[in-house]
């Protein structure tokens, strides 16, 4: 029973998998997509089997103090220092945090001796501020950079010399009018994005009361809603709510992204760069010319090579042509017949585990 | 001013030809109304412009005509209106499980010059509609396959229409035909695969029987193989553990299933000489999979106690991450046998290198073709391609399973046919001996769909 039972479950998934292929309704049609779907849900459970084995080996060699065991505590340090910041601010690239703009607002004039509400002051003060970072970022960077790149650079320097971007800053008056406005008290900035959706929700309130719904799709009346949300911020407020909220939050990299960014892919392209080194190493090795099969590839590639460089076609148009035909018959030729030996192997070892002469997921055979 | 500039674009609107309303199907709204202008200039007007011209002045459209001076300004060049997608036909995809409808149309012509930017694929289930959009078609398509399991039903019938998409968002729908899918119950373009596996597995099975009726089956040599004893004994000697890497993929991939395979066997020998094996693994179903190969094949030998599930370790998921950490155990602790047998992608090299640098003997085998140069150039011995399924077989010895290679090479042998006749076709066609739509059809009844 032990046995008979994996190797009916085998065979008929396997005998399934191969009927589906040729009938298309329902349900083979949708057969291959829901078995890869378990194969996903039983992936994702079994990661827990992954993390339980990594930390086993880990901590076992910290508590043994086997050799190297302070990289063992570096992985499991990592494991748990990635996981708890997604957790806690989640794995997304960026975040929102709020700014309160009113305060920088406030910071900044009194900073610049600029009366309250003076907009043309409080302007040539931001320009000036602006122009004195741009001059700062230009001489302290080395290397040419994109004036888009420039440009973040100077407003990532403003927000953290004046705690808010120059946009924001221009629009603080506003945001403090619309803060002063709400009848209830908005003791935080973060609190803004939840007002300015309680203007809408009353904006739906009214239309409802009002009968404007009636005979209108769902879209119809979204869009009827929105239209007179948009209208109505606009005309009491001077900005767009979409505005209003990018004046009282900002975008940040998420510092789940951050150490994606600047820790693991660094060290993964590092990984990935030794190919280059070891191509150099591996084919000094392949190219040693002490077999007649080993001269007859060094020949190839070096007209393979010498083809695909500019000397080749220097050289004479024959260089790149025999390097084209190498690469397409020969070649091509090879590839093709051990791609039909990949073929035919997967069709015979497939049968052999469908029928249930080969049996490697009963470990050991299943005897 | 409001009622200027309304009551301006209004009657500007209405004096752009191509601007007026048009139906869905194409045609421009009948006109509901007539404003007779200074200039004689007669205009139809709809209801819904009349409404917005009332709506904006306080009597009729008229009212406010003889300060409408600048509409003698030179007037915007006239928009053509794009004509409809013709020729417009429905039908049952074939091969589908009836929830598939194929659409045909004949594009605009003039596509670019009219501001076309795409085909708007209309469904109902009502002739009449409502039609909902169920698909975007680019400019210079002339072919969309609605498919929707959910809403696309066997047995019923379904009203299309094409509708062509401008930059300037007009619209020009095509006449409406119907389809009603239906499901098929054999897959008509993979009749040459039927045969195909019917063949090669009935080649497959006749050899399985003679080799169970006790037929002597020769198989040649596989060097890599038959090299796996010594690469386990050298490192028994030298009191070094072996290394052994499945490959990048999960279980659902057949050369991770047929590298657990060797795994069984390669742990039997490693229980028995008792020396550390050690598996790294990429993936926890394989790492789960691949201790319990091991573990059955220690108890197989009788060396329980020798099974250490610490050495068949889960490292990382990422593949780079991956590379590190084996990399890692190749350097520290110096395997002195290395098997990489499974699925491999760019970390191939990077392994067999490392490996080849710590002086390990190293067997290596993928059915990842742009990989295996890469074994050859850093390996002792290479399984290419379709060893790797047969390892497991050839390893065992029992007659059973070497049947099954005798009959996978059968299906050699028919391909190689197949080849030949296609080669020396091909070479008959290219200097002239036989029409090319004869040899086409002929090799198109090959071709898999």
């Amino acid at each position: 029973m032990k046995k008979t039972v994996p190797l009916a479950i085998v065979f008929v998934t396997g005998v399934a998998m191969i009927v589906q292929f040729f009938i298309p309704p329902w349900p083979f049609n949708v057969l291959a997509e829901t078995v890869q779907s378990w194969v996903r849900i039983i992936a994702a459970g079994a990661m827990a089997l992954g993390i339980a084995s990594l930390l086993a080996v880990n901590l076992n060699k910290v508590y043994r103090q086997r050799e190297g065991w302070p990289f063992s505590i570096v992985t499991v340090a990592s494991l748990i220092g990635m996981a708890l910041v997604g957790f806690v601010w989640g794995s997304a690239e960026t975040r929102l945090i709020p700014v309160d703009s009113p305060a920088a607002y406030t910071r900044f004039i009194e900073a610049k001796n600029i009366s309250v509400d003076d907009a043309e002051a409080l302007d040539a003060a931001i320009v000036e501020e602006v122009a004195d970072i741009r001059a700062e970022v230009e001489t302290r960077v080395d290397v040419p950079v994109t004036e888009g790149a420039l440009l973040r650079e100077i407003d990532s320097r403003f927000q953290r010399r004046w705690g808010s971007s120059p946009a924001q800053l221009r629009s603080a008056p506003l945001v403090r009018d619309f803060v002063e406005a709400q009848p209830q008290n908005l003791d935080t900035v973060d609190a803004i994005p939840r007002a300015i959706l309680a203007v809408r929700a009353s904006v739906y309130e009214e239309l409802f009361e009002a009968g404007e719904f009636e005979g209108l799709t769902v879209e119809e009346q979204q869009a009827l809603v929105e239209g007179t949300f948009q209208e109505r911020f606009l005309a009491a407020w001077g900005v767009s709510p979409a505005e209003m909220l990018g004046a009282s939050q900002r975008e940040v990299r998420s510092p789940f992204f951050w150490g994606y960014e600047y820790l693991y892919y660094p060290l993964a392209a590092t990984m990935f760069s030794l190919l280059a080194f070891f191509v150099a190493s591996a084919a000094f090795r392949a190219f040693r010319a002490r077999t007649p099969e080993a001269t007859l590839l060094l020949v190839a590639a070096f007209f393979v090579m010498l083809g695909r460089v500019p000397l080749g076609d220097y050289i004479g148009e024959w260089v790149p042509n025999l390097a084209g035909w190498i690469m397409s018959v020969p070649n091509t030729a090879g590839m093709r017949a051990i791609m039909i030996g990949i073929a035919l192997g997967a069709v015979s070892y497939s049968l052999r585990i469908i029928l249930g002469y080969e049996r490697p997921y009963l470990a050991g055979g299943g005897d | 001013m409001r009622r200027l500039s309304a009551a301006f674009l209004a009657i500007s609107f209405l004096l752009i030809p191509g601007t007026a309303a048009f139906s869905q199907n194409g045609e421009q709204a009948p006109a509901e109304d007539e404003a007779q202008m200074d200039g004689g200039i007669s205009v139809a007007v709809s209801e819904q412009e009349q409404d917005i011209l009332d709506d904006e002045t306080t009597g009729p459209a008229t009212a406010d005509i003889e300060i409408l001076e600048p509409i003698e300004e030179e007037p915007e060049p006239p928009v053509r209106a794009p004509p409809a997608p013709t020729n417009v036909d429905a039908f049952d995809t074939p091969n589908s499980a009836g929830d598939s409808v194929t659409l045909t149309w004949q594009p605009v012509p003039d596509e670019v010059d009219l501001g076309v930017v795409g085909y708007a694929i209309m469904r109902s289930k009502e002739p009449d509609g409502p039609f909902e959009q169920v698909g975007i078609a680019t400019i210079g398509a002339s072919r969309h396959r609605d498919t929707d399991a959910r809403d696309i039903k066997a047995g019923e019938t379904y009203y299309f229409q094409v509708v062509t998409l401008t930059a300037d968002e007009q619209r020009a729908a095509s006449e409406i035909v119907s389809a009603v899918p239906e499901a098929q119950w054999f897959h008509s373009g993979r009749w040459f695969i039927l045969i195909l596996v019917i063949l090669i597995s009935g080649a497959i099975l006749f050899n399985i029987n003679r080799a169970r009726r006790g037929v002597d089956l020769y198989i040649r040599r596989i060097a890599g193989l038959e090299s796996v004893e010594e690469a386990i004994g050298r490192s028994t000697e030298m009191g070094k553990p072996v290394l052994y890497v499945p490959g990048i993929r999960d279980m659902d991939d057949i050369q991770t299933i047929a590298s657990m395979s060797i795994l069984s066997h390669v742990a039997r020998l490693t229980a028995e000489y008792d020396t550390p094996i050690l598996v790294p693994n990429i993936r926890a179903v394989v790492m789960s999979t691949a201790q319990e190969v091991v573990k059955a094949a220690y108890l197989d030998v009788g060396r329980p106690d020798a099974y250490n599930p610490e050495n068949i370790r889960y490292l990382t998921d990422d593949q780079f991450g991956y590379v590190a950490g084996v990399d890692g155990i190749m350097i520290r602790d110096k395997p002195a046998a290395n098997f990489f047998l499974g699925a491999f992608f760019a970390e191939s090299l990077i392994l067999a290198e490392t490996g080849a640098s710590t002086g390990a003997i190293q067997i290596a085998g993928t059915a990842m073709p742009s990989q295996l140069p890469f074994f050859v150039a850093a390996c002792d011995y290479t399984l290419i391609g379709e060893e790797l399924f047969a390892a497991s077989a050839y390893l065992a010895r029992e007659p059973m399973l070497l049947g099954s290679l005798k009959g996978q090479d059968w299906g050699k042998f028919v391909f190689m046919i197949a080849v030949l006749v296609g080669a020396i076709g091909a070479t008959v066609v290219t200097v002239g001996g036989l029409d090319p739509d004869v040899w086409w059809n002929i090799a198109s009844w090959f071709r898999v769909e």
